[in-house]
């Protein structure tokens, strides 16, 4: 494989590479000698979609993680905001509106149970809720009896983010095992 | 959709599909290989697509190459997509679309 073709190949995701990255060379190599496609074409078509294609590629795989990070944290200021009363209604308001958002707009759900790469790894939702839940004991146990507002705020946020993370770790895993049944 | 035209045929290695793509559309519809590879992982993960287990030779054939098939979701996907499809053209060619203009 020629020098630019490999250097196109890195602008592609990880992932793209590790899945793709042999049958994408043998297929260039396919397309420079039994195509009707010359070598300057070849290559150019490679440049054009390391900065169209693999650029594009880059971005869904950005996105995808970025929407869940936002979607676990408006669920866990919604959460909060429940808990704390009827003062933080409004935040209640706007965060349960950017969840629903968030889950619900376009076809790339960030979250989703029946996407296998996502709900082989729900453990990792039950050790971050475990984390989380660890975070908050650590802020009681710190803070003693009398929490400060900085330690009420984050023992809050620390035990609802626990109980929005391990609710997506058990339904994920439960998809799973369903899943896995049939 | 071109894909899974390409693959009602039988499987198909990527540079087949390229090729039998290119060949459907006189040309018209150039696809490269960052473009193929990224919407076959896309229609695998939908469940229209998987890689086939045998290979039509494997001692002629590079290690590299994957064989793809349509699954059973993938023929029904493409029969209803062609369904609808032939439902429009039927619909333009009985209002003469492209005919009134030029008459």
């Amino acid at each position: 494989m020629s020098l630019l073709a490999r250097v196109a190949l890195l602008a592609y995701p990880r992932s793209f590479r590790r899945e793709y990255g042999n049958e994408w060379s043998r297929t260039i190599v396919d397309m420079a000698t039994h195509g009707q496609h010359g070598a300057m074409r070849v290559s150019g078509t490679v440049i054009a979609e390391a900065f169209t294609t693999a650029i594009r590629m880059r971005w869904e795989n950005l996105m995808k993680p970025t929407k869940t990070l936002l979607t676990v944290v408006a669920a866990t200021i919604a959460l909060a905001a429940l808990v704390m009363g009827s003062e933080a209604i409004a935040v209640l308001a706007v965060a349960v509106v950017a969840l629903a958002a968030l889950q619900f707009a376009g076809k790339d759900r960030p979250i989703a149970p029946t996407d296998p790469a996502i709900s082989r790894r729900w453990y990792l939702w039950i050790a971050g809720a475990a984390g989380a839940f660890l975070i908050g004991l650590g802020v009681l146990a710190l803070d003693g009896d009398d929490l400060t507002s900085a330690g009420w705020a984050v023992w809050m946020l620390s035990w609802a983010g626990a109980a929005v993370l391990g609710v997506i770790g058990i339904g994920l895993g439960t998809v799973r095992a369903v899943n896995s049944r049939g | 959709m071109h894909i899974i035209v390409a693959l009602a045929a039988g499987e198909r290695h990527g540079y087949g599909i390229m090729r039998d793509i290119e060949g459907l559309s006189g040309g018209a519809v150039k696809m490269g290989p960052g473009t193929l590879y990224g919407s076959i992982k896309r229609m695998i993960d939908q469940g229209l697509l998987e890689e086939a287990e045998e290979r039509p030779d494997p001692l002629l054939d590079d290690q590299r190459r994957r064989y793809y098939r349509l699954t059973n979701l993938g023929h029904r996907v493409g029969a209803a997509e062609h369904a609808r499809l032939a439902a429009l053209i039927d619909a333009a060619r009985l209002r003469q679309l492209g005919l009134a203009g030029l008459a």
